[in-house]
């Protein structure tokens, strides 16, 4: 399972502690549930130093027994059932796709939030016309790249299965960059090798050439730098689109159930209005 | 479940607006203030359901618990479910607010028709198997109804029917299941602490 990089750092730091070492051998799927266990162990234990010093009350463990009519235990099972069935990291029904490019081609990585990866889902490449340019499937990890199609503005949508969509829209800069520094240059280049036909024109080209020539190594050099500048950002970028993926948060699950008792608070005070009227 | 934005055609959106409010205004009629409180705790149980994930081989399922909101609201499952939905779209971004219309339909309608299906079983008065059967029934049936529905709305943009709605329910078989028993589990709990609850729809308008 893909965290978003803090969650990954919270995670290393625990894996340092001697409980939590031997977790370091698992895949990474299976580390966040034996975390998830160890967690759950540990409120259980606390859970057993109350019941042992008699500090039920406190957990109003009693209240519940007499009012649900059923024992301590179950009480304390059905809450464990309760836990399991939440997974470690709140995750759901969406769909995300983040595009990088590096030199030219341009690389898309595709995940539901929560963080696992959409395999085989349809992307496709529009240009902003809508005009589709070319259509791919994403590999095991989610990931899809393709070469540059057409220098444009590029909007890359995918298509998951059962009605779920995203899009992520490539802006030109980032397509055209630095290639249309170089591009113009090469055209400055064209007219000045098609224009001589007099001897003039010739001496002129003569002059140019040394320039020209200083021009040819500035783009080498401009390539020289993307390609290391690519190489040295990709962690970057791909930390980014690690980073992308954020499912609801506390605080929009709490705003949510606050919205939801606001409305029932709303109906409730109408309604009791109009029946005193 | 939830269908994106963008996805499907003008026409089922609106037919699927169109019902869902209709469903509403059904489910709004008469509405006695005693209800209130209990749509307002389902319809929050299932806002927050969406974010409990179920792995499910290749694709991201979640619970959804429209079985359950069916079996004690009936018709009122489209008021509450149209809000959860709401807020939803709104703070999570899950499905869309053009596809509203559409996604509360296929979440709620199973709902109600698992609620005239099943709700006999939840009054008063039924043996305790008969009891569990229903609540797991309305909760595993209103998975399958709903994938079928989404399947339709799919199908109805010009997805291939068959492929779409076997993925959408084969996907949501262990929803299914795990529904089943949530709400046969939850329905034996409000039987044992609160059974006037289940008594709420009684008589649907």
């Amino acid at each position: 399972m893909l965290l978003t990089n803090r969650h990954i750092n919270i995670k290393r730091d625990l894996c340092k502690t001697p409980p939590f070492a031997q977790c370091r051998r698992l895949p990474r799927g299976m580390r966040s549930l034996f975390l998830w266990g160890q967690a759950q162990i540990s409120i259980l234990k606390i859970l057993n130093v109350f019941l042992r010093l008699k500090l039920s009350p406190f957990l109003a463990l009693n209240k519940i027994e007499r009012f649900a009519k059923v024992s301590k235990h179950k009480v304390i099972c059905i809450v464990f059932a309760v836990l399991w069935l939440l997974p470690v990291p709140v995750s759901a029904h969406k769909v995300m796709i983040f595009a990088w490019v590096e030199g030219d081609t341009i690389h898309t990585q595709s995940k539901f939030s929560g963080g696992k990866q959409t395999k085989n889902a349809q992307v496709l490449v529009y240009d902003p016309n809508d005009v589709l340019l070319l259509e791919g499937k994403t590999d095991e990890n989610g990931m899809f790249s393709f070469k540059i199609p057409k220098r444009t503005e590029l909007k890359v949508v995918l298509e998951a299965s059962m009605g779920h969509m995203a899009a992520w829209k490539i802006p030109i800069q980032e397509i055209t960059g630095s290639q249309s520094e170089s591009n113009t240059l090469a055209t400055v280049e064209e007219v000045t090798a098609t224009s001589p036909s007099s001897s003039e024109s010739i001496k002129i080209a003569g002059e140019v050439s040394e320039p020209s020539t200083m021009e040819l190594k500035k783009k080498e050099i401009q390539e020289i730098i993307d390609t290391s500048l690519d190489k040295k950002l990709r962690p970057i970028t791909e930390m980014l689109a690690d980073s992308m993926e954020c499912g609801p948060g506390l605080a929009e699950i709490m705003g949510g159930i606050g919205y939801i008792i606001g409305l029932v608070g709303i109906a409730l005070y109408f309604s009791n209005r109009r029946k005193k009227e | 479940m939830h269908i994106s934005e963008g996805i499907l055609s003008p026409a089922v959106l609106i037919g699927g607006a169109a019902i869902t409010a209709a469903g509403v205004a059904v489910g709004m009629r008469g509405l006695d203030q005693k209800e209130i409180p209990s749509i307002g705790i389902l319809s929050a149980a299932f806002f927050v359901a969406s974010l409990i994930h179920v792995p499910a081989g290749p694709v991201s399922v979640h619970l959804i618990l429209n079985g359950l909101v069916g079996l004690i609201l009936g018709w009122k499952a489209f008021p509450a479910i149209l809000v959860g939905l709401a807020l939803q779209a709104l703070l999570f971004q899950f499905g869309g607010i053009t596809t509203l219309g559409v996604n509360t339909l296929n979440m709620a309608l199973p709902a109600v028709v698992c609620y005239y299906l099943f709700g006999w079983g939840t009054k008063s008065g039924t043996g305790l198997y008969a009891f569990i059967f229903a609540a797991f029934a309305s909760g595993f049936c209103a998975v399958l109804m709903a994938g079928i529905l989404v399947g339709l709305s799919l199908y109805m943009t010009g997805e291939a029917f068959l492929p779409a709605a076997k993925l959408v329910v084969a996907a949501h078989l262990p929803v299914m299941l795990i529904e089943g028993i949530l709400t046969a589990a939850c329905a034996l709990f409000l039987r044992k602490v609160r059974p006037e609850i289940l008594e709420v729809a009684n008589a649907p308008n």
